[in-house]
């Protein structure tokens, strides 16, 4: 079973988006923010995908990536950026820290679970 | 579902955006009417404030800030009140879906059973197969059964002639023992020579009457034995064997029926599997559709807070107006009312909207590097 690690400082965010990927069969897990998302990696947490808000408090999603980037374990790991930012510099200041792809919130639950499958081969 | 949330969004953003530009437009009416000359020519002429005028903007100032913090409260309600309700939703969905989960894995374990019983009728219809091909050949048995017990009469009434003989043996020794009792006289008239013919005719008497009680032994046993199996063999050839053949017939009968209504339970459970499953599948969907309009919850969320941060920003310019009589009629103050605009309008321009799938020259919602 794959694993993806959701990002989020919104409840509401990692709660739905938990039992829609669980009922989609992924094992899920989560933190509420980038710092605490940054420790885990350090710590052994290795999931196989990560999704992650762009816009939080202390760590920003951007960050985070750059930071987990640094991680050898994390160099091939796709991150998935899921925020209600659209702008096209945001999106370019994204791939260059290292995000997989860009996804603008509100996405629907077949879309997103369609781009997990191309970015996670055999999901 | 995803409508109506999008409608929300709209109307959390339209409502508050009419408001801001109406509010600042409406001061800034207020302030051309009170220094007109400050706008003339194009040019930024410092005036005094005339004194009533002055008082009048102090109070548009003053209610301004008041009306905006007024909004929060009720802002702060709705971003607290789509989160609960968005809490409620994805536990409701939860649980819809724990109890299709439970449901059909009711109706897989029910379609696993019927398949088991299924091989038990199986197996079971092979043993009454065997069963009816037994009471098939059960008439021609008992006809044979019959035949046999009537030759074992005709045995029995053979035994029967044992009396008859019996009573041959018996009325010779009558005989025997009144040859003999008339030799016994006769040796007593012949005296000392007749004795030893004497010896002979009581032994005569007494072969005679031992060869009587012989011969009723025998017709008694005879007798005893004609009775017992004469009653055993009427009680079997006059048993009707009918009333058991159609016992035997009706219980085949009622296995294939059973047969039959397992047949119809197997289909009826499959059908209902089948149909279940289906719609559970539509309901998955939908489930998966609800799951991701909550994100509307907190795309609606930032919006709110981000014309929460924007009043908190238009009201401290509002108060630096208020402790300042000059400010109002100061370029510095249109300046800082137009960057809360500009800086609500820039923060909310990046941020994509509900409709931009829609929009062909939108960036794409999903970009996949």
């Amino acid at each position: 079973m794959k694993t993806i690690f959701l990002v989020d400082d919104s409840t509401t965010m990692l709660m739905s988006l938990n039992e829609l990927l669980q009922k989609a069969g992924f094992q899920v897990e989560t933190a509420a923010n980038g710092a605490d998302a940054l420790n885990q990696f350090k710590t052994g947490v290795k999931p196989d995908l990560v999704i992650t808000d762009l816009n939080m408090p202390g760590l920003t999603g951007i960050e985070l990536i750059r930071e987990t980037r640094k991680l050898p374990a994390f160099r091939f790991t796709p991150i998935l950026m899921l925020t209600t930012e659209s702008q096209q510099a945001k999106r370019q200041e994204g791939k260059a820290a290292g995000a997989t792809g860009w996804l603008v919130k509100p996405v629907a639950g077949k879309d997103l679970l369609g781009v997990i499958k191309q970015v996670l081969p055999g999901a | 579902m995803r409508d109506e949330w999008a409608a929300v969004a709209r109307g959390v953003w339209e409502e508050p955006k009419t408001w801001l530009i109406q509010r600042f437009s409406r001061i800034g009416r207020s302030l051309a009417r009170l220094l007109p000359e400050t706008r003339r020519g194009g040019t930024s002429v410092r005036r005094e404030i005339q004194p009533d005028g002055g008082a009048d903007c102090r109070v548009i100032l003053d209610y301004s800030c008041k009306i905006s913090e007024a909004f929060d409260e009720p802002l702060r309600q709705v971003v607290q009140e789509t989160e609960r309700s968005a809490f409620d939703i994805i536990s409701r969905v939860k649980g819809l879906d724990q109890t299709a989960t439970r449901l059909i894995d009711y109706l897989t374990k029910a379609d696993r059973d019927t398949l088991d019983m299924q091989t038990q009728i199986q197996q079971s219809t092979a043993l009454i197969e065997r069963i009816g091909q037994f009471m098939r050949q059960l008439p021609v048995k008992i006809e044979a059964e019959r035949q046999g017990a009537f030759n074992l009469v005709e045995r029995i009434n053979e035994i029967m002639r044992l009396g008859d003989m019996a009573e041959a043996i018996k009325t010779i020794s009558r005989q025997t023992n009144m040859v003999a009792i008339n030799a016994a006289i006769q040796a007593a008239h012949a005296g000392e020579h007749g004795r030893g013919f004497a010896v002979v005719a009581a032994e005569v008497r007494r072969l005679a009457a031992q060869s009587a009680d012989a011969a009723e032994s025998i017709a008694q046993a005879a007798k005893t034995i004609h009775g017992a199996v004469h009653t055993y063999l009427d009680d079997r050839m006059h048993r009707d064997f009918s009333q058991d053949l159609q016992e035997a017939a009706h219980v085949g009968e009622s296995v294939r029926t059973l047969q039959d209504s397992h047949e119809d339970m197997k289909q009826y459970y499959k059908t209902l599997l089948s149909v279940v499953k289906e719609y559970n599948i539509s309901m998955a969907n939908a489930i998966v559709d609800t799951l991701g309009n909550i994100q509307y919850q907190d795309v609606v969320r930032q919006r709110l807070e981000r014309i929460l941060a924007a009043q908190e920003h238009f009201r401290a310019v509002l108060r630096a107006a208020l402790d300042d009589p000059a400010a109002p009629s100061s370029a510095q103050f249109q300046s800082e009312l137009e960057q809360v605009l500009s800086g609500y309008l820039e923060e909310e321009s990046r941020h994509g909207s509900p409709d931009q799938a829609d929009d062909a020259d939108a960036a794409p919602k999903i970009e996949l590097f």
